[in-house]
């Protein structure tokens, strides 16, 4: 007798070779064993016969040898994610080359590895093209499902360029055949989501093949983005796009990442985003932030075009990418072809407009590196010949210097300065660049924008002014000229509507606080016009019906005093829009906002009506909705500046009302708010006007009470505050009525104190003051009764 | 803590105790790597132990600093561990079930590795216990192929044997756990 661990090792050595004999020569083999050992290496043979598909299953795949349906396998190739593929043959021999068959692996289980498997079939099945491996067959057998391919024998696209040392022309070449494929199973819906240099071969014939769609996915016609995020598969960080490592949801512009990322590591040797040494977290950290450096910086006969156009390919941010893969392969064979390719080489202001994008609270001292790069950007364009620039770099430079730029140091105290000089270059550059725009409609739109959003910071009093009124009226016409005919030639394009709107909106509100407010109608209600015929082109699209309301609100801003009935009924009509807006879209700030600014437009006519209590409704829900939105961002300039407005204005509709203790409390919230703010950027006439309207109400309201000590220094403090606005540039009308007013208001200080000569002179400044300001005699509402009361108090120092 | 790296090359030596030291470390690390992958997956979606295992790989060894037996044997060690992980997972589970677990369910979601329903593993567990009092270079072999996921090239690279030598053995083990399991008690189907 042997012993037993002896007697084991000749089982086990017994059942292999029986195991693997033809079931004939079963029998014989056998009988010839040991009577111990043959009982064993039939309970074993049993075991592994009788055992359910499911214990199977379980416990491993079918080793070489196995038939699997008529397939004889070979040999294992590998593992992929969902399962085992082999190299296998025809066991009938019908055909004799050999092939790779796949078999659900051994170790899923989950439903949803087995949906991706027969999904990989049925993939594989709608995909007919030379350059993706070929589904040939596929079926059951023994509780097992299994598909067969062609078995494609060759080399990874990567390893094949240097082993072969293909010179880059050809390497672009070879290239191509796989877009042609991805392109091919786009087109399809198919998205492969794993591409890969281990998934991307070339056969010895110098075919490319792509292989393994074990977790590709069939996306959405209608969004073209896949339904479900991405399975993570942690070898597979070299070509991973961000949106995937993040488990964003997918697109087609995924494949075009990874695609890039091979077209770098074919033209380089390297990949973009894989460092060997890297861990896990580093590795992320590259694909979300690094920014790899120009293939030709790693391989110098890279052409700089091809820079272009594989950075174009893995731009970080999908939009940025080429949007299919089609416009990838156009660009290779132009570049091919020695023709310009479409991809930009990326210029010092796209590098900025990624800086500032990526710093979303930018500091004072970031935004002036910021403008003295523009400034640098800006002089090497300008030594460049115009006409060869392409129209392009003028989007870009507008878009980072107007759109990204500006809006951001706006809501920075203390960078008037920074924005004035920033203005300076982008002006120079746009003066050049409209000369040469011709009919190039989305040019002269990018420039009537461009003059637009100059015109507004350099002008409009509505945010913190530049200063320079005539310069920003000649801007809104140029930015007129060029929307008009851009217009002319694109009557019903939408987006030269909604700017036309926009502009003229802008524009109407400029007119009116130039004191031309005939005009200033005239161009509002052509505002309107343009609206309502984007809201036509865009078939009632919400975007559309929140621009109409726009347009309206400055019609409603822009009709007159006098016709007071019509200003109130286009206020209530795009109150209720806003509201109607806020309801179906509640988490959009800009509506909920206007909501709270058109209530108190409504507070305001009340009141310049004297209707008190109808006034005082409308003040505190207006004050009540600047308050909600500045507690959700309490550092945002322009919300501290809208609550201060709301809370002095429920200070006078109080006082109106006869209810002037109950003022006081509002008037110091509307201090407290835009005294900081006025420290901080006394150049800020908007600030400045707040705050002297504030500071002059609530003088008033302390004289009433008979404090009479804090009511002089608020009333010095509004004097002051106007005298220093009118200091630079002559006061725009309704900011000189403003002025009077302050003047009259310290009078009344003086009268209080018993002063009464220094009060009848304050009172004679105010009224010269008042009458400064042109058309007097349309003076309405409480301007015109302020305007009387001073006249009779000169009056009555006279008598 | 010893650095893995160290801990292999240790191993590699001849230091037998190296391999106590390292697959409680490996442990960890792979629970962490498990729980870092999954971590923004949509729930349903699990990760594949192979993987899991060449992530741990890629991650916790120095690759300047390991030679091509140093991998070998980080795989054998991350199988013994991976091995640990789901048998712990599955009993977590059981236990959950049988209500006594809530407190598991946040680790359990954070190693939702891909298995077959639980009680399967812990019977397979058993039985390759058995298994390995009567063959440990087979228990070894199950362990790499069947936890670790290593293929069949992989897993002679560990077992310091022959591909074709694995795939023979492999279908031995195949057949002694099958009848092993279909026997249901442990302690029957010994060698005779």
């Amino acid at each position: 007798m042997t012993p037993p661990m002896d007697r084991w090792a000749a089982a086990k050595d017994a059942f292999a070779r029986v195991h693997e004999a033809a079931p004939a020569e079963r029998p014989a083999l056998l009988e010839a064993l040991e009577p111990v050992i043959r009982d064993e290496v039939r309970s074993l043979l049993a075991a592994l016969d009788e055992s359910p598909p499911m214990l199977a299953d379980r416990v491993g795949a079918p080793g070489p040898g196995a038939l699997v349906g008529p397939y004889r396998l070979v040999g294992e190739i590998g593992r992929g994610g969902m399962g085992t593929v082999y190299r296998a043959v025809r066991a009938d021999g019908e055909i004799d080359r050999p092939l790779a068959l796949k078999v659900a692996g051994d170790r899923i289980f989950a439903p949803e590895a087995e949906r991706r498997f027969i999904q990989e079939r049925q993939i594989l099945a709608t995909l007919d093209h030379p350059n993706i491996v070929r589904l040939l067959d596929g079926g059951i057998a023994q509780g097992q499902r299994y598909f067969v391919m062609e078995l494609v024998e060759g080399r990874p696209i990567t390893s094949w360029c240097v082993e072969q040392a293909l010179p880059v022309r050809e390497r672009v070449a070879l290239f191509r055949q796989l877009c042609s494929a991805m392109h091919y199973a786009h087109q399809r819906l198919v998205l492969h989501r794993d591409l890969k240099p281990a998934n991307v071969l070339v056969t010895p014939a110098g075919q490319v093949k792509v292989l393994d769609f074990g977790i590709a996915q069939i996306v959405q016609a209608s969004t073209l983005t896949a339904e479900t995020r991405t399975v993570m598969h942690p070898l597979s960080f070299a070509c991973a796009s961000p949106e995937q490592l993040r488990g964003e949801p997918l697109s087609l512009t995924s494949d075009v990442y990874s695609l890039g990322t091979l077209l770098y590591e074919v033209l380089t040797g390297t990949n973009p985003q894989l460092r060997e040494d890297a861990s896990v977290d580093e590795a992320l950290r590259l694909v979300l932030e690094h920014e790899p450096a120009p293939p030709s910086r790693v391989n110098t006969s890279v052409a700089r075009d091809l820079d272009a156009v594989t950075l174009k390919a893995i731009a970080k941010a999908p939009a940025d990418r080429y949007p299919s893969v089609h416009e990838l392969d156009t660009d290779l064979a132009r570049w091919l072809e020695g023709r310009p390719v479409s991809a930009v080489p990326p210029r010092p202001w796209y590098v900025l407009a990624r800086f500032v994008r990526r710093n979303k609270a930018l500091s004072a001292t970031a935004a002036a590196l910021v403008i003295s790069l523009v400034a640098g950007a800006v002089a090497v364009t300008r030594q460049a010949r115009i006409a060869e620039r392409r129209f392009e770099d003028a989007r870009q430079l507008i878009h980072t210097t107007i759109f990204d730029i500006q809006p951001k140091l706006e809501s920075i105290p203390g960078t008037l300065e920074l924005r004035r000089t920033l203005i300076e270059q982008t002006m120079r550059y746009l003066e050049a660049v409209s000369a040469d725009a011709g009919e190039n409609v989305p040019l002269l739109q990018e420039l009537s924008s461009a003059y637009a959003q100059l015109a507004r910071v350099e002008g409009d009093i509505s945010t913190s002014t530049l200063g320079n009124v005539p310069a920003a009226a000649e801007r809104f016409q140029r930015a007129k000229a060029l929307i008009d005919t851009a217009l002319d030639i694109e009557p019903s394009n939408p987006e030269l509507l909604r700017d036309a709107t926009l502009l003229h909106s802008r524009m109407a509100t400029f007119e009116n606080s130039q004191g031309r407010p005939e005009a200033a109608l005239v161009t509002a209600r052509a505002a309107v016009g343009y609206a309502e015929r984007n809201v036509a082109a865009r078939r009632g699209e919400y975007d559309a019906r929140e621009l109409r309301a726009g347009a309206i609100f400055s019609q409603a801003l822009n009709t007159p005093a006098e016709s007071w009935e019509e200003r109130r009924a286009l206020f209530v009509r795009v109150r209720d829009e806003y509201r109607a807006l806020a309801a179906e879209n509640p988490a959009r700030e800009p509506v909920r906002r206007n909501v709270g600014i058109v209530t108190r437009h409504l507070a305001s006519i009340h009141y310049d009506t004297g209707q008190a209590a109808e006034a005082v409704a409308h003040a505190t829900e207006a004050l009540e909705v600047s308050e909600a939105t500045l507690s959700q961002r309490p550092d945002d300039t322009a919300l501290k500046i809208e609550a201060a407005t709301d809370a002095y204005l429920l200070g006078m509709v109080l006082d109106q009302a006869g209810r002037g203790p109950e003022a006081a409390a509002p008037y110091q919230r509307a201090l407290a708010l835009v005294e900081p703010l006025r420290a901080q950027d006394g150049s800020n006439a908007r600030v400045a006007l707040v705050l002297g309207e504030a500071t002059r109400n609530y003088a008033a309201n302390r004289l009433e009470a008979g404090d009479l000590r804090i009511a002089r220094r608020q009333a010095e403090a509004s004097v002051a505050l106007f005298e220093a606005l009118g200091a630079s540039s002559p006061l725009p009308q309704p900011l000189q009525w403003r002025y009077a007013s302050a003047l009259g208001t310290r009078a009344d200080v003086d009268a209080a104190e018993g002063r009464t000569r220094q009060a009848c002179a304050g009172y004679a400044r105010a009224r010269d003051t008042f009458a400064a300001a042109d058309r007097v005699s349309a003076l309405t509402g409480m301007v015109r009764r302020a305007f009387d009361r001073v006249r009779e108090r000169v009056a009555s120092c006279g008598a | 803590m010893a650095d893995i790296t160290d801990l292999l090359n240790k191993w590699h030596d001849g230091d037998r105790g190296a391999f106590d030291e390292l697959v409680p470390q490996v442990y960890g690390e792979m629970r962490a790597i498990a729980a870092h992958l999954l971590r923004n997956e949509r729930k349903g979606h699990l990760l594949e132990t192979s993987a899991l295992v060449h992530e741990a790989y890629l991650r916790l060894v120095d690759q300047t600093r390991i030679n091509w037996s140093g991998r070998a044997h980080f795989f054998g060690a991350a199988a013994t561990a991976m091995r640990r992980i789901l048998v712990d997972q599955a009993r977590r589970r059981l236990a959950s079930k049988r209500g006594s677990g809530a407190a598991h369910q946040d680790l359990d979601l954070a190693v939702r590795v891909a298995v077959e329903p639980d009680t399967d593993v812990l019977a397979l567990n058993l039985a390759l216990d058995g298994l390995a009092e009567v063959d440990a270079e087979l228990a070894r072999l199950v362990e790499l192929r069947y936890f670790a996921g290593l293929t069949l090239d992989e897993t002679a690279d560990v077992l310091g044997t022959s591909p074709q030598a694995v795939s023979r053995d492999w279908t031995v083990a195949r057949a002694w756990l099958a009848r092993r399991l279909s026997a249901g008690t442990p302690g029957e189907g010994q060698p005779a």
